[in-house]
């Protein structure tokens, strides 16, 4: 997978010859396919740069293919866009997080007035200016924060809120940016805050294998860690554990030289086996590192020895850091652009954060029981996403352009529409043609479901022999082990007797010396008994040491030959261990090959599954517009001939198949979901609509002033004097509302966070909180301060609506609203406070419509 | 949620018996405050047919199975204290508990938990939602599962009450997946009860009304042009608000007559006991009383002494106060706590953390009144009959009030059991 690990491991076939036992079997390359071939490129390159769509026809606006899409699958009376200030409210809430301000409404409303019947262009430019705005990236970084973290309440989130931002404000890719949180390791100030995400759930592997699978693959295997998910077929344990073996290597590691600072270590070993719950004595499977749809690192690098499996061996205060890193691998694996879950993962998130609902619903349930409302929509979304380079402006600028995301939340009237185009026989039409399609499909499908197992059948076949040949290796590698320990412990004995070789040697030399310098007395005085005595002795010792040393270079001889046996012993083994790891880097290929050829499989299964997903649903949709169309018929009928009785029966059927009518069209994006702001949005949008950043603004700007006073470049300097303001606002904002507002409006942390959070406390809080009533006060640049300067009622309040809700009322909220003004003039403080207040906890402030 | 395993606890026939039982017994016990605190309101056959309530007192910390449950006197491993008879013959529990042995006949024991956890936070998790996990965040506590499976429509209080010693703000992170409306709303037992239930200074009743009439009629031009279940989840919540502030009443002791708050006693428990009786009686569905600092790795048997007695009365009181009133029938008690303490007595008097063999004690509605549950050896170190934890506990205590514990819940599409699937309840410890 890894070409950087190539130049070392040249390396460390060099070192085989002098240090066996630190030697690696560098298995990490085989030949690949294709399509491994090209994910090399990209993976050795670092971040994914997937090629410029090739030149060609001019490719249709995603915004247009959308809407074609949706058009295409709708039956129901056509629906109008939303209103302008309905549209302009909805975009800022969207793509800012906060309502529009009065002064940007009134100049949205002075541009339509210079430019009439351009409303698509202004809007258009409307959008533009705000993916244009810092407050995009700022947004969208608490956007993605709480998408990653779910709000878990840790150190460092700040930080990685800037990082996101910052990665915002690049215009890096989305794929890029999920790569770093999962490679990060919380080392180098640059990269650290995106380890956030792991250690933030205490690199906890079984937390993180859940997260990994439903914040970026769209799906939540949470029940399938003790047996295969009981209400999802598609979720099988060993997809989990698949997981988990990508992560349960890495762990948390905190250095006590800096004050117990987080990183993440990873350890080089750690296989994991599963076994069911509901099938105790089935026995263990052995887990392997596998993401669904065919994405795993098969050929993984051998090392013959712990030591030279790691860069940084884990001990205590050292960080683990293998040279073989699983979750390197998963980081790219996952978020490479081949990887469709993820494609279609982050393309449906997003969608769903755009239109309040995801094509999949929950975003975290991908799998064929839980199709898409439109497979074919969500195809080209990601499709889309993948081709713009993930990038994130260029994606929400699509959505917000289509006439989907710009559609008015009203239900259509039904009372006056005579049914679908065509009436039962178009539709009957329409049902002949989808089975038609179907039975087209079925073929074809059944022959890639051929070529699916046949590709699964291959893998199975390919990874047995590897499975085989890697026990072989482990076995062998394990004998030459014990070999060498034997050969290094003959070794020793050797230089044992090799060292009383020459002690033995040296005694004979001495005591040849002392009867050399006894000979020489014994020729000075011949007679002397005692020096022919002492002579004799030490020539008695001389033959014996002479002997001993014969019997020692015995002993030498034989041990020298031991020890030739067993260091060829030794040198065959890791012949042995050689040739194995070289077949098993060739088998290895097969592997790889095989495991290519099942995701060449999925990928040709893909489509048609889109298909015969979208021919079912559309199916539905005509079955469910014809029994509206013969319930409404029959209750006509009955009313026309006057049975009441049989009427009201026929009614409550009618409105019930009209509800689930009405639903479908809404699942399907034909008509808008209204939905709740999310805690953000609710906080953000308070803040602005009650003016409470304009004394920010202005103290922050004084301060600019009087600190550059000596530097009037740079005081006068409109792009820092303009961050310097943004950064005031934000600062303030988050220490204001974050606690008290954001968090109230939310799910609680570690929960999904894609739900309408309605509850008491809220309602508490805005109609007592002192804080809240605070904020309404009239302190000098708020709203309220400002609102109480308006001498005529009528102007006062088209004023609030304009700050609170974004648009100008009309006659009736007009009349009710200085009707209260008049009526209460003496109370004129109060009746302002109170008319803003009824709007900010009013249902319209709360949602998006 | 259908409620299959519905269970009728209080019916008419069963709570008399009940009752004349309760009687005799009282007769011979003289029990604290008598029938001065029995309530004259409600009928037998009226309140039977209420809701449910689940109350659980919170020994935060971990108290000690041999200083109240479980005594193992005469033992190196069992302290100094003694165990007494108790209402139930053949029930002994510590001499440390002389007021709650009197409630025995209403209650239940169980001796046999392995939890397996011996940290104070993770075995909070555990205890509290009945999982295995070892996530704070992830499954929902029994106060949010019973505020759900308890609900009712147009109930004007929250479900999932904690109780506090004084007015403390927010809403507890123990909802999960069931969603902020099921997590606890604190509520102190004096000064404040529900943060921001009262109009804030300088806002006249008058002015209040007039902006939520000017609310309600933006909300109603609002939903002419589009409306949903979220929208109507919303606007109802100043709705509910605005009833629960009009009941503040109900969440001041002081309105007590001053013999039943003087009964109850001056400590912070026995005022949480009492907030939490004014609660049950408006059929909250779930209310936690908390008692701290139970965490004795020194001289556990100089403060056990001292914190058993200052449970001790309040909490007997609290039951027969229940019971007197007729709410015992519809009302869950759990005594809980994360964990029980060693057998080993450590060189500083006290018993550290142990989650291989404790106690808890429980009572009230859906109950085997004077059911013993498991056994431990002579020494109190191994459990040695009827192995129960916590998760076989969670199913129990949902089944005893009618829930069905076998459920799922569906929430936005999303199905998750209501309890751990792998295991059931504790038959023979229900009624």
């Amino acid at each position: 997978m890894d070409r950087v690990l190539r130049k070392p491991r040249i390396k460390r076939w060099r070192l085989w010859v002098n240090a066996p036992l630190l030697l690696v079997l560098a298995l990490s390359q085989s030949p690949a396919p294709a399509a491994a071939g090209e994910m090399d490129k990209a993976s050795s390159t670092g971040p994914h740069k997937p090629d410029q769509p090739k030149p060609g026809p001019i490719r249709e606006p995603l915004s247009v293919r959308i809407d074609r899409i949706i058009d295409g699958d709708y039956l129901g009376p056509a629906v109008p866009l939303a209103t302008d200030t309905e549209f302009h409210r909805r975009v800022y809430l969207d793509l800012v997080g906060r309502g529009p301000t009065a002064v940007e409404t009134e100049s949205f409303l002075e541009r339509l007035k210079a430019r009439p019947g351009v409303s698509q262009a202004i809007r258009a430019e409307v959008i533009e200016d705000l993916l244009g705005r810092e407050e995009f990236s700022r947004y969208f970084a608490k956007v993605l924060e709480v998408m990653f973290t779910e709000r878990r309440e840790v150190i460092g989130l700040l930080e990685f809120r800037a990082w996101l931002r910052q990665c915002l404000e690049e215009r890096r890719p989305l794929n890029e940016i999920c790569l770093e949180v999962l490679a990060a390791d919380g080392t180098g100030d640059k990269l650290r805050p995106a380890a956030a995400f792991i250690l933030n759930r205490n690199a906890d592997a079984n937390q993180v294998t859940r997260d990994v699978g439903r914040i970026f693959l769209g799906r939540d295997l949470q029940c399938a860690q003790c047996h295969d998910h009981p209400h999802v077929e598609d979720y099988k344990q060993a997809e989990y554990f698949g997981l988990l073996s990508f992560v349960n290597r890495t762990y948390l590691f905190q250095d006590e030289k800096q004050g117990n600072k987080p990183f993440l270590g990873e350890r080089a070993e750690g296989e994991l086996e599963f076994s069911s719950v509901f099938r105790p004595k089935a026995g263990k499977t052995a887990a392997k590192p596998v993401l669904p749809i065919g994405f795993a690192t098969d050929a993984e690098p051998d090392f013959l020895d712990t030591a030279d499996a790691y860069i940084v061996q884990p001990e205590k205060g050292k960080r683990g850091v293998p040279r073989h890193s699983r979750r390197q691998q998963l980081a790219v694996l996952v978020t490479h652009p081949e990887n469709t879950l993820f494609n279609r993962n982050l393309a449906n998130r997003l969608w769903a954060f755009l239109m309040g609902r995801g094509l999949v619903d929950p975003v975290d349930m991908h799998h064929p029981g839980n199709p898409p409302a439109s497979s074919e929509l969500l195809r080209t979304l990601a499709e889309e996403l993948v081709a713009a380079r993930y990038d994130l402006r260029e994606f929400v600028r699509q959505v917000a352009r289509s006439a989907a995301y710009q559609r008015s939340v009203a239900e259509p009237d039904l009372r006056e529409w005579p049914g679908p185009k065509g009436g039962e026989r178009a539709l009957t039409a329409r049902l002949e043609s989808l089975e038609a399609d179907g039975r087209n499909l079925a073929p074809r499908l059944s022959q890639v479901e051929k070529e699916l197992g046949d590709a699964t059948a291959r893998l199975l076949d390919a990874q047995k022999d590897l499975d085989l040949i890697q026990r072989q290796l482990d076995g062998a590698r394990k004998e030459l082990q014990d070999l060498v320990a034997g050969r290094t412990a003959e070794a020793a004995k050797l230089s044992a007797l090799q060292k009383k070789q020459g002690q033995a040697q040296e005694s004979i030399a001495a005591l040849q010396g002392a009867i050399r310098e006894l000979d020489k007395l014994v020729g000075l005085s011949p007679q002397d008994k005692d020096l022919s005595a002492a002579r004799a002795t030490l020539a008695g010792r001389l033959a014996s040491a002479t002997q001993a040393r014969q019997s020692v270079d015995g002993e030498v001889k034989a041990q020298e030959e031991l020890a030739a046996k067993s260091a060829k012993l030794a040198e065959d083994q890791r012949g042995r261990v050689l040739a194995l790891a070289g077949r098993k880097m060739a088998l290895a290929g097969f592997v790889v090959e095989a495991r290519g050829g099942l995701r060449r499989a999925h990928a040709r299964m893909a489509p048609l599954r889109d298909q015969e997903s979208d021919i079912a649903q559309r199916k539905r949709q005509v079955t469910q517009s014809s029994e509206w169309l013969k319930a409404r018929d029959s209750l006509q009928a009955a009313r026309r001939q006057g049975k009441a009785g049989a009427a009201a029966d026929l009614e409550a059927q009618f409105r019930l198949l009209q509800s689930g009518l009405v639903e479908s069209w809404r699942r399907g994006h034909a008509i808008r979901r209204v939905r709740g702001l999310n805690g953000e949005q609710m906080g953000v949008s308070i803040y602005h609509a009650l003016e409470l950043d304009r004394p920010v603004r202005a103290k922050a700007m004084a301060d600019w002033e009087a600190r550059h006073q000596k530097d009037p470049a740079t005081r006068g300097d409109i792009t820092q004097r303009r961050n310097h303001e943004a950064d005031a606002v934000a600062g303030n904002l988050w220490d204001v509302l974050e606690k008290d507002v954001m968090r109230r409006f939310s799910a609680p942390p570690g929960a999904p966070q894609d739900g309408f959070i309605a509850s008491v406390d809220q309602a508490l809080m805005l109609q007592n909180d002192p804080k809240v009533q605070a904020w309404l006060k009239p302190n000098p640049g708020t709203l309220t301060h400002r609102l109480a300067a308006i001498g005529d009622p009528g102007q006062l309040a088209r004023q609030v609506y304009l700050a609170v809700l974004g648009r100008l009322p009309d006659a009736d909220e007009l009349k009710v609203a200085t009707g209260l003004l008049r009526e209460h003039a003496k109370e004129r403080d109060r009746v302002i406070q109170e008319l803003v207040w009824g709007l900010l906890a009013s249902a319209e402030f709360r949602f998006i419509s | 949620m259908d409620g299959r395993n519905y269970r009728p606890c209080g019916d008419i026939e069963h709570l008399l018996g009940r009752r004349q039982f309760m009687g005799d017994l009282l007769a011979g016990t003289g029990i604290v405050a008598g029938s001065s605190l029995l309530a004259s309101a409600a009928g037998a056959g009226e309140i039977a047919g209420r809701g449910k309530s689940v109350v659980v007192v919170y020994l935060n910390g971990g108290i000690s199975q041999f200083e109240s449950w479980d005594p193992k006197p005469h033992l190196e491993t069992g302290g100094p204290f003694k165990a007494i008879q108790t209402t139930v013959p053949g029930i002994h529990i510590s001499e440390l508990l002389p007021h709650t042995a009197k409630q025995m006949h209403r209650m239940a024991l169980v001796r046999s938990l392995n939890t397996k956890q011996d940290d104070h936070g993770l075995a909070n998790n555990l205890v509290r939602s009945g999982r295995m996990t070892q996530s704070a965040t992830e499954y929902p506590e029994l106060g949010a599962v019973v505020a759900k499976g308890l609900e009712r429509a147009d109930f004007p209080l929250p479900g999932h009450i904690a109780t506090m010693p004084a007015g403390a703000g927010g809403r507890g992170n123990n909802a999960a997946y069931l969603g902020p409306r099921y997590g606890s709303v604190n509520v102190g037992a004096e000064k404040g009860g529900v943060v921001n239930a009262r109009l804030p200074d300088g806002l006249t009743v008058t002015a209040d009304q007039r902006r939520h009439d000017w609310r309600r009629f933006a909300d109603k031009r609002f939903r002419g042009r589009v409306d949903s279940a979220e929208i109507d989840a919303y606007t109802q919540t100043y709705e509910q608000a605005l009833r629960l502030m009009e009941r503040q009443e109900l969440f001041d002791i002081t309105r007590e007559p001053s013999r039943v708050q003087e009964a109850y006693g001056r400590s912070e428990f026995g005022k949480q006991l009492l907030l939490a009786r004014r609660l049950v009686e408006q059929e909250v569905p779930f209310v936690e009383i908390q008692h701290g600092g139970w965490d004795f790795h020194h001289n556990n048997f100089e403060f056990h002494l001292h914190y058993v007695a200052d449970f001790d009365r309040p909490f007997a009181l609290f039951v027969e106060d229940l019971a007197q009133r007729g709410h015992l029938e519809r009302t869950l008690l759990i005594v809980m706590t994360e964990f029980g303490r060693t057998p080993r007595i450590n060189t500083g008097y006290g018993r550290d953390h142990y989650s291989r063999a404790w106690s808890i004690a429980l009572g009230g509605c859906g109950i085997h009144h004077g059911a013993v549950i498991g056994k431990t050896d002579a020494k109190g170190v191994e459990v040695t009959d009827r192995q129960v934890d916590h998760r076989h506990l969670f199913h129990t205590y949902l089944q005893a009030v009618g829930i069905d514990s076998a459920g799922d819940f569906d929430i936005a599409g999303r199905k998750f059991p209501v309890a751990d699937p792998a295991v059931g309840p504790i038959q023979e410890l229900l009624a």
